[in-house]
């Protein structure tokens, strides 16, 4: 059994701790439905979330993700209503992967940089999403869909199982497999890989591939939930993936990450945006509070080495200075 | 009498380690003092104290009989201490006079402004006196390794430095600029400043130093002046024990021949380049800077496409589009940058050891990594060659230069492979390590491996190798044997062309 | 002269392309060459133009800003609110006041948090815009007919509208610092290597926070210059502004990597986008086209300037 590193896992114990002290304090909090209903919340953002965990640990970004979302959703609803559920969703899927390939192929064999690329396919796939439907929104009304967003299984809201499946998968493959490997040992060092005789642009690609089939996914719960899809959906969509993959403790600059603290930060996210509605916080400061727990997560860095120089400092006292 | 700066008691930790423990000693003025020892000695950490980088834990610099607070760069350059690292502090983007004259900038009116026609005319003057051609408004990223160094040299002049400390100032340098660098440093002797340096280089502390003073594991150890010195004196001074330097390395090679290369030829690069290599056979291959001798090697192996020319691996003809079809073919690469180019920072020893290996392990269901193959490919290697770490899943990063080579070369050992192409393999390792490569390197060429091996340290070739082609100007100019081997002979074929 | 054209031969194309575009669409569209016309792009260039010269010195120092676009919303709030019972002038001082807080705010996230400059823009951005929200209270703040505020967008001095003139003011400003002062030389060195500046002296903590204020200030300027067009305190506007200045900025040539900022190219990047727009307008074309060929534009240049750099490494290595 390998030892755990909790340094690495600081956000489970945030996690625990915040839940522990709103179970106590806030008894509307530990209803079932409640729980469960952030459950769900969490696994909106923690999809995408988990497909932006690899492409950040592979030392890039992807600011495209929120239009991705709005385009396929018009995709996958304009599409619904002609071919049935079960195409629609395979489509969306396929269309998610393409989205993905554009975004991957621009990076990996046009050597632009991920930030500029995924900042034009940010304008581009919205603005098509628009043009699409003439901006119009699609109604979505086919019950089996929608359960997919507001069902459960058992006592758990279907979105987390499917964010707990995907999650599995995603890590399993990052740990676990040669291509996992590669896309850490990518974001570590892309000249290391390139000697080594690893196809850097095959592994950048498909990472953001993989990338565009969770926006796929992420795309059907979110509309599956709003029961309609529309082009202006999901518009700070990638601040909120970037949000959690940090809060997860996965650095900015690459080569280090976890999809499991992925998981649970999207589940801690949730949780606090939750209990801001609890407590009937306004909307207005809700959206300071995500922005200060934003900037806790960024600073979690800073704190740590914060706390590196305070116990040398200490050490130093033992020796005089003339 | 007093010496011009005493260096007393120096004290420094880092996380309850020891830098530096109990360091005295004397800095005579208008000397050419160089400080030596292995990696891990000290000597940077001490150069860092002096340049107000670091702050020491105890102890005292005094400077002309007064005692000085170094707390901070400001404080140093106030002493008329001024320092060059290995990496230089030129800023790429801006000018050479721009970088002269970057702090305290002289030449500006009260309001911010800068004249910048009289701030060229005076770097102008400090790079003439310093008998350099270098444009004062061209752009540092353009120049070379040399021409930014002597930028450095008068941005220490202008700012006043008498007190001048480089570290490793020839490393990156061929011998005409090494040459170049001895000049500049007599007239800066002349003129009364006071050097200081950092170097490994034996040859050239001969040719530089006054006095030598060697730190050992973060002590004090001797100083001496030059002329009580030599090569094998100041050796065992800096390992401690001797190292016979002159072991007369056994010759493994065969007849039988493994790469063959014809007529290569990379338009502005390298030219009808053509060389053999033999099983067995460890092949150094010389030349200045900038000679494309890299370029040759690393375009053999795929990292780019040569423009015609014809490689034949035992006999049979090859041609790498990718590293990954070299590897596939039993070639193997090490760069000479393991830090950018190399490790993997954040990963462990052991999936560091085993980046490639791993793709043709045996795996679990067909695609799953399976640990025990990875734990018993970093034993194999860790076995090997003495890998030390605390730990296999420990970041690689912890572990020192020396090791960290060593996992590198394990990575591409794990191969089955037999040609090895390596670009200065004992670069930024300690003598100690350095000599269980080079054992390393015999080792291997027993069991028939054909290695190329580029050494800018013209005695590391020597030692080490069976035969050397040398570089000049992207042609292989020369080709010795063994018995022909001498330092002159290889050097004429390196300078064979004037720019 | 020869030696004119090739240093600035990135510039010069792009406004050659400015120029072939313009006679492309006034021939399908002739109204386009009007006076009217024309002084209608360039004002709608200025409001990107001056937040991007700032812009344009924060990648320089090797850093960058999203939270412009909030910056753009708490000042419009904020003056409005000002500006209706204090009058004018203490609504701009207010609005100087934000621009340096927010500023030094981002600079300080930057350098004493340790935090990256996208990052720390990020949670400036939510936290900003959020403030803007609850000061707004979720209305807009009307401005009734405010002359001084009117005057700088519709104010003209010699026929020539404010904001142009403005434009030009902050550019003329923009050169001066940058190249001429010790300011902008030292702000070139940190964007170019922060920790040689370091040791050679430069406070670059100093520099960085600097760089932010100089970006906050222009996106206050800019920000005037969008309340008095539409004459309301509004916390809605500029969720895209930063990303629309950033690609300003990237498309003008400035280098993301920091040290050679391109005042030159985000001016001329701003004519080029706006008379894109105004150009696809004028034709009667779909506002979303427009999005979708900026962004193909922004992808389009870069893989170019790609393929350039990649040729760029290829002379650099066989010269040596």
């Amino acid at each position: 059994m390998k030892k755990i590193n909790w340094g690495k896992h600081v956000v489970v114990v945030i996690l625990v701790g915040f839940w522990l002290v709103m179970f106590v304090m806030n008894k509307n909090f530990r209803l079932g439905d409640n729980l469960a209903s952030i459950l769900r919340e969490a696994a909106t953002a923690g999809i995408a979330a988990l497909g932006m965990t690899l492409i950040i640990i592979m030392g890039d970004f992807d600011l495209s993700i929120g239009s991705m979302v709005a385009l396929l959703g018009i995709i996958m609803a304009g599409v619904m209503n002609t071919v049935g559920l079960i195409p629609s969703l395979i489509v969306v899927c396929v269309a998610g992967m393409v989205c993905g390939l554009v975004n991957g192929v621009i990076i990996a064999y046009f050597k632009v940089p991920a930030f500029i690329t995924t900042l034009g396919t940010y304008y581009s796939f919205r603005a098509i999403a628009y043009i699409l439907n003439n901006a119009n929104t699609i109604m979505c009304t086919n019950p089996t869909f929608l359960k997919i967003g507001n069902g459960n299984i058992g006592v758990i809201p279907i979105p987390f199982v499917i964010l707990l499946v995907l999650g599995i998968v995603l890590a399993m493959v990052l740990n676990r497999t040669v291509y996992g490997r590669n896309v850490r040992a990518l974001g570590n060092s892309e000249k290391a890989c390139r000697i080594s005789g690893i196809n850097t642009k095959r592994v950048k690609m498909l990472a953001f591939l993989l990338m565009g089939f969770c926006a796929a996914v992420s795309t059907m719960i979110i509309t599956a939930r709003q029961a309609c899809a529309s082009p202006d959906v999901a518009i700070n969509f990638h601040f909120e993936a970037i949000t959690v993959v940090v809060l997860g403790g996965t650095k900015l600059i690459g080569g280090e990450g976890s999809i499991f603290n992925t998981i649970i930060a999207a589940v801690l996210y949730a949780s606090v945006s939750n209990c801001l509605n609890l407590y009937h916080v306004d909307a207005k400061w809700q959206r300071i509070c995500m922005g200060l727990i934003l900037l806790v997560a960024f600073s979690f860095d800073f704190i740590q080495r914060l706390v590196v120089t305070v116990r040398e400092n200490s050490q130093k006292k033992t020796v005089q200075k003339v | 009498m007093e010496s011009y700066i005493q260096i007393r008691n120096i004290v420094k930790q880092f996380y309850g380690v020891y830098a530096l423990k109990d360091i005295s000693f004397n800095i005579a003025k208008g000397s050419v003092h160089a400080i030596m020892g292995e990696n891990g000695a000290g000597k940077s950490t001490l150069m860092k104290i002096l340049g107000g980088v670091y702050q020491a834990d105890g102890g005292s610099i005094t400077i002309q009989g007064k005692e000085q607070r170094i707390n901070n760069v400001n404080d140093s350059a106030a002493c008329g201490i001024s320092v060059i690292y290995q990496e230089f502090n030129l800023i790429s983007e801006l000018t050479v006079a721009e970088n002269i004259y970057i702090s305290d900038i002289p030449r500006k009116t009260f309001l911010g402004f800068v004249e910048k026609k009289k701030r060229s005319a005076n770097a102008k003057e400090l790079l003439e006196f310093l008998e350099i051609d270098v444009d004062p408004d061209a752009y540092v990223k353009d120049l070379t390794v040399s021409e930014k160094q002597m930028v450095e040299i008068a941005k220490s002049l202008s700012r006043n430095a008498d007190i001048i400390i480089m570290d490793e100032p020839t490393a990156a340098l061929n011998e005409e600029e090494v040459k170049k660098l001895e000049d500049v440093v007599n007239m800066l002797r002349k003129e009364g400043k006071t050097i200081l340096y950092i170097s490994h280089r034996l040859k050239e502390v001969f040719d530089m130093a006054d006095t030598v003073t060697v730190l050992r594991n973060g002590e004090y150890v001797d100083t001496k002046p030059i002329g009580e010195l030599n090569e094998t004196a100041i050796i065992k001074l800096m390992v401690g024990h001797e190292i016979d330097s002159s072991i007369n390395r056994q010759s493994y090679a065969t007849e039988r021949v493994l790469l063959e290369v014809y007529n290569l030829h990379l338009e502005n690069v390298f030219a009808e380049v053509s060389f053999k290599l033999h099983a067995g056979e460890i092949l150094g291959v010389a030349g200045l800077m900038g000679c494309g001798r890299e370029e040759v090697l690393a375009a053999i192996y795929g990292l780019f496409q040569y423009d015609s020319g014809r490689v034949l691996l035992e006999g049979k003809e090859v041609s790498f589009k990718s590293p990954k079809d070299a590897i596939a073919h039993g070639i193997c690469f090490l760069t000479d940058d393991r830090k950018d180019e190399g490790i993997l920072p954040q990963m462990s020893v052991e999936e560091n050891t085993t980046l490639i290996s791993i793709r043709s392990a045996e795996k679990k269901l067909g695609f799953y990594v399976d640990p025990k193959s990875e734990a018993e490919q970093l034993k194999q290697m860790t076995d090997f060659m003495s890998i030390k770490y605390a730990n296999p899943k420990q970041k690689i990063s912890y572990l020192s230069g020396g090791n960290q080579q060593k996992v590198l070369l394990g990575r591409n050992l794990l191969l089955d492979n037999k040609v090895f192409i390596m670009l200065e393999p004992t670069r930024g390792i300690d003598v100690g390590a350095k000599e269980e490569i080079y054992s390393l390197l015999s080792q291997l060429a027993k069991e028939g491996m054909g290695i190329i091996a580029v050494f800018s340290d013209m005695n590391e070739l020597i030692k080490v190798c069976d035969r050397a082609i040398v570089f000049c100007d992207g042609k292989v100019t020369g080709g010795l044997t063994r018995e022909e081997f001498n330092k002159e002979k290889i050097l004429t074929f390196a300078a064979g062309r004037k720019r | 002269m020869k030696k004119f054209i090739l240093k600035h031969s990135d510039n010069l194309s792009l406004g050659a392309v400015i120029i072939m575009l313009f006679i492309g669409f006034s021939i399908m569209q002739p109204n386009m060459m009007t006076a009217f016309n024309i002084k209608n792009i360039l004002v709608q260039v200025s409001l990107t133009a001056i937040a991007a010269a700032g812009m344009t010195f924060a990648y320089t120092a090797g850093v960058f800003d999203m939270s412009i676009g909030s910056i753009l919303a708490l000042v419009s709030v904020v003056v409005a609110k000002t500006a209706t019972t204090y009058g004018f002038f203490i609504a701009l001082a207010a609005a100087v006041v934000i621009a340096v807080m927010v500023g030094v705010v981002n600079g300080l996230i930057v350098t004493k948090l340790g935090i990256q400059a996208f990052a720390a823009t990020l949670v400036t951005m939510i936290l900003i815009r959020g403030i803007a929200v609850l000061i707004a209270n979720g209305a807009d703040i009307p401005l009734y007919s405010m002359e001084g505020i009117k005057f700088i967008s519709s104010g003209t001095i010699a026929g020539i509208p404010f904001p142009i003139i403005l434009t030009v003011l902050v550019y003329i400003f923009s050169y001066i610092l940058y190249y001429t002062t010790v300011f902008g030389m030292k702000l070139r060195s940190v964007g170019s290597n922060a920790d040689a500046s370091k040791i050679s002296g430069i406070k670059t903590n100093r520099m960085v926070i600097a760089a932010f204020v100089l970006t906050a200030v222009t996106a206050v300027l800019s920000s005037l210059i969008k309340t008095a067009q539409v004459m309301f305190g509004k916390s809605t506007i500029g969720e895209d502004f930063a990303l629309d200045v950033m690609t300003t900025v990237i498309l003008g040539g400035t280098l993301v990597t920091g040290g050679k900022g391109n005042l030159t190219g985000t001016l001329i990047a701003s004519i080029l986008i706006a008379v894109i727009k105004n150009g696809l307008n004028i034709n009667n074309v779909n506002s979303y086209y427009q999005q979708l060929i900026i962004g193909i534009i922004l992808i389009f240049a870069l893989i170019v300037n790609g393929i350039k750099t990649m040729k760029n490494e290829r002379q650099i290595r066989r010269e040596g």
